[in-house]
């Protein structure tokens, strides 16, 4: 079945199975691994990418799903530049260690950051975070993290 | 790839959707947000002949009010009904769902059975078996 996407900005073309998960076609078909795969069941938010302006859990839509649509992975937030506000953010503040849902937790915020609606109090950020988990951090830094970037 | 294979179909209005749904009735799958079916498939627990997807079908999601009751279309999204103005009125205590899930969801899958505030269950809401 035939899936035509806007990637990172780039034309994504392809011919898949139906049952081929939107995650897979990031990893295995455009080699997009920025995107980790956590639970593969929705839990996790590792796999999240934005799909027209949503941040969604690849792990739980087909790639045929995102047929017409405009997808934005990790990859696109530096791109080949420096690092953008967010990842610096998260750099400065150590909010990652493994860094394993660092990832899906940047396509949260940035879906958030895009749309003007990032919070800025620590209750509504931990509110906002509550689809990813993350088990180095505590969530603290990353808290912190988010509180830089909304002030 | 993780689910067994199936067709998937993915029709733009409800009378394409329900003429599918008539000629596969015994194989069909309905898919909205996925958020509840997808592990189910990822899982094997469905193995559904075809999917078919309800998120290109015109005039399936909305909110409207209607004197005293509030009309939610099963397709909107339940990050739509907290971000109602008419919803946040309510002021139900929301568990966190997820953005694509569909209000249909409790009624399609058990592992979110009580994933909607009570209020606005859908009435064919039941406890998995």
């Amino acid at each position: 079945m035939k899936v035509r996407c806007r990637v990172n900005n780039e034309e994504a073309v392809a011919d898949v199975e139906p049952r081929l998960l939107l995650s897979d076609f990031i990893r295995h078909e455009l080699r997009l691994t920025g995107t980790n795969v956590g639970c593969e069941m929705g839990v996790c938010g590792a796999c999240t990418v934005i799909v027209d302006g949503n941040p969604v859990r690849s792990c739980l839509m087909f790639a045929v799903q995102a047929d017409g649509c405009v997808v934005r992975t990790v990859e696109s937030l530096a791109g080949e530049g420096p690092l953008n506000a967010l990842q610096v953010a998260f750099q400065e503040h150590h909010a990652l260690q493994c860094g394993y849902c660092t990832p899906g937790i940047l396509m949260t915020l940035q879906a958030l950051l895009d749309r003007g609606a990032l919070p800025s109090t620590e209750t509504a950020i931990r509110e906002v975070l509550s689809g990813n988990i993350c088990r180095c951090t505590g969530y603290q830094n990353i808290v912190d993290a988010v509180l830089a970037i909304a002030q | 790839m993780k689910p067994a294979s199936f067709e998937m179909s993915r029709p733009e209005s409800l009378e394409e959707a329900t003429r599918l749904l008539a000629d596969n009735h015994d194989t069909a799958r309905l898919i909205a947000g996925g958020q509840s079916l997808v592990p189910l498939l990822n899982f094997r627990l469905a193995t559904p002949g075809i999917l078919i997807d309800l998120n290109r079908v015109a005039g399936l999601a909305g909110i409207r009010r209607e004197g005293a009751a509030l009309h939610i279309k099963a397709m909107t999204r339940q990050q739509e009904l907290i971000d109602d103005p008419l919803v946040s009125a309510l002021r139900l205590y929301w568990p966190k769902p997820g953005v694509r899930s569909a209000i249909s969801r409790p009624a399609a899958a058990a592992p979110s059975a009580a994933a909607l505030p009570k209020p606005i269950r859908p009435p064919n809401f039941r406890s998995p078996r």
